[in-house]
């Protein structure tokens, strides 16, 4: 194995949801951490290539600038005025026509999105193009047949897991500690835009679900929202806590 | 259009997990408001007696009997369930939101065709469509999610549906089918996606140490909002006044380093149930909600009022914690003067 061909797949998070005259737009996190990795494994195997590819309105075109900044040796920009918010199969269908000519060996992304938290894009990608997948993965090493990998189960146990090549790993946080961008690699970028391509062009599917309505959760509990100054919330709840037995007897402190 | 409910099982070889019976338990609320049937499926090698144990609770039992399958592997999940739905035309099939059923089931719904909705926490029938309820941007909103497919497959979140009680006496039954040649050698490029290449090696349990968290009584809980390890170091200085206390944290803590992953509280860390919960600085992601939510009195400190941990909260107070946390560590240490007359 003298080279890799890796696609890396972002999404824009909003900073602000709800907000609108905040429209701060950046990587969502876990994206962050499959970029390093794609990035490590070019540090690895230098001939290799880095592609990051984002689905989304303009906004994306920010977060692509940051990967090319950090690294990456191309970036695409899926444009799409309006993603079906609640749809992955979307989302990975548009990636998959985008990928699926192209001979990726290696296909990174995010375990999920910080704000919707689903978790899909990545193994239907996978399923789009027939290749294997492993999600909530937390160690990668490139192996004499493919990759060498742990998943994540609940609780910080981990399976061990020997994959071959082409395929998909959705990455856990924690995989790596993710670079800040390079000034030479930012001016780059800079010369060297995303290229843009049409959502239409790439023959997205009918939506499979939809949202039909949307409202704020519920209180689970009462909540005593304490007020006054901060000295005298601070009095009152230790004055709670206190009453509650949560608190040690004054005198084992001393 | 079918009536059935399919729920896969998650288990471990050994024994079902807790988390399917909470998914039967969810399924059961659909059937009610449906009049579907519920059908439990279970995959491996090997496993009549823990298919017996279930229909001995009253449930249908389907047991797709996979030679070889000794662990849990995701290509060969997609490939029998597939295999088995291209002939029991499903409704709705149940799996469950934890790191195994989210690695097979997005993969699954793309195979047959339907709708994937993830981390499910709610369901209701209004004006003849089924709506089902998970969490956005993150854990701020709630959304009713309707499928438009006539196939959908769910992954419902663990700890949200009590698990369902055992009807012993009623009438289960199990059935076997045998699905041979998933795991039998072929040909590389033999058009079965790689999935007879890939091998599982073995399973790690976690090294690190849980019952710090498990056992205390006060869990004093740090989030994004700590900011840097003076602050930290406070918590640690107020965790000392609580009785039996440990500090845990959110993963971005652990993934900072801050704390070690033994101390996250969530679906990808430890799930525990305090006396007391303080979130200091928590925003409340589901992921987190999920692994606290059983606290029995929760305080939530943040700056930010619309935080979604504030409506898990019985106290809540907005401040900064830079200016909030040497004020509360003043308190406690005034309080302690106090009380020996010093």
């Amino acid at each position: 194995m003298f080279l890799l061909k890796i696609l890396v797949c972002t999404k824009a998070i909003n900073e602000n949801p709800g907000e609108i005259h905040l429209d701060e737009t950046r990587m969502n996190l876990f994206d962050g951490f499959a970029l390093e990795q794609g990035l490590l494994f070019r540090d690895t195997l230098k001939e290799s290539i880095v592609d990051v590819i984002c689905v989304g309105t303009e906004n994306a075109s920010e977060i692509l600038t940051r990967a090319l900044g950090m690294g990456a040796d191309q970036a695409i920009h899926i444009n799409s005025e309006a993603p079906p918010l609640y749809d992955p199969f979307y989302t990975a269908s548009l990636i998959a026509a985008h990928a699926r000519h192209k001979a990726y060996d290696l296909i990174l992304t995010g375990v999920m999105s910080e704000d919707l938290m689903q978790g899909q894009v990545g193994p239907m990608v996978a399923e789009l193009l027939s290749v294997p997948c492993a999600t909530s993965v937390i160690s990668a090493h490139l192996s004499r047949e493919g990759i060498d990998l742990e998943r994540e189960l609940e609780g910080g146990a981990r399976e061990s897991w020997e994959f071959v090549l082409p395929c998909v790993l959705t990455v856990q946080s924690g995989i790596n500690t993710p670079r800040y961008p390079s000034l030479s690699c930012m001016l780059r970028a800079a010369r060297n835009p995303a290229t843009c391509i049409q959502a239409e062009t790439l023959n997205p599917p009918e939506m499979r679900q939809v949202i039909t309505r949307v409202s704020v959760p519920e209180k689970q509990r009462n909540a005593l929202v304490l007020g006054g100054t901060s000295e005298e919330k601070a009095l009152k709840l230790f004055k709670i806590l206190k009453e509650k037995g949560f608190l040690r007897e004054n005198k084992e402190m001393v | 259009m079918s009536q059935q409910i399919y729920v896969i099982a998650q288990h471990d070889g050994d024994k079902i997990s807790l988390v399917t019976l909470e998914l039967l338990a969810f399924a059961r609320q659909v059937q009610n408001s449906q009049s579907f049937s519920v059908t439990l499926i279970i995959v491996g090698e090997g496993l009549s007696s823990l298919a017996r144990g279930m229909a001995d609770q009253g449930i249908s039992v389907i047991l797709l009997d996979v030679p070889g399958l000794t662990h849990y592997h995701g290509g060969v999940y997609k490939q029998v369930l597939s295999d088995f739905f291209a002939i029991h035309e499903p409704a709705l099939i149940c799996t469950a939101h934890t790191a195994q059923g989210m690695d097979y089931s997005p993969g699954l719904a793309v195979q047959l065709k339907a709708a994937h909705i993830s981390g499910v926490q709610g369901v209701e029938m209004k004006d003849g469509i089924i709506n089902f309820l998970r969490a956005m941007d993150n854990g701020k909103q709630m959304a009713w999610i309707s499928p438009v497919t006539d196939r959908v497959v769910l992954s419902v979140r663990p700890g949200v549906y009590k698990p369902l009680l055992p009807e012993f006496g009623a009438m289960g039954s199990v059935s076997v089918l045998h699905m041979g040649g998933c795991l039998e050698p072929s040909d590389p490029g033999a058009g079965d996606g790689g999935i007879k290449q890939i091998k599982f090696k073995g399973l790690k349990q976690s090294q690190m140490d849980v019952k710090g968290l498990s056992e205390a009584q006060a869990i004093i809980a740090v989030g994004n909002g700590i900011g840097d390890d003076e602050n930290l170091a406070i918590i640690h200085d107020i965790a000392a006044f609580f009785n039996k206390p440990a500090v845990g944290g959110s993963r971005i803590v652990c993934d900072r380093g801050q704390l070690c992953y033994g101390q996250q509280v969530g679906l990808t860390g430890s799930v525990v149930a305090p006396k007391l919960y303080m979130a200091w600085g928590i925003s409340g992601a589901a992921q987190h909600i999920a692994g606290m939510e059983q606290s029995e009195f929760v305080v939530s400190i943040n700056k930010d009022a619309t935080a979604p941990m504030m409506n898990m909260a019985d106290v809540c107070i907005v401040e900064d914690l830079n200016q909030f946390l040497p004020l509360c560590l003043a308190s406690l240490q005034f309080s302690g003067d106090e009380g020996t007359g010093c």
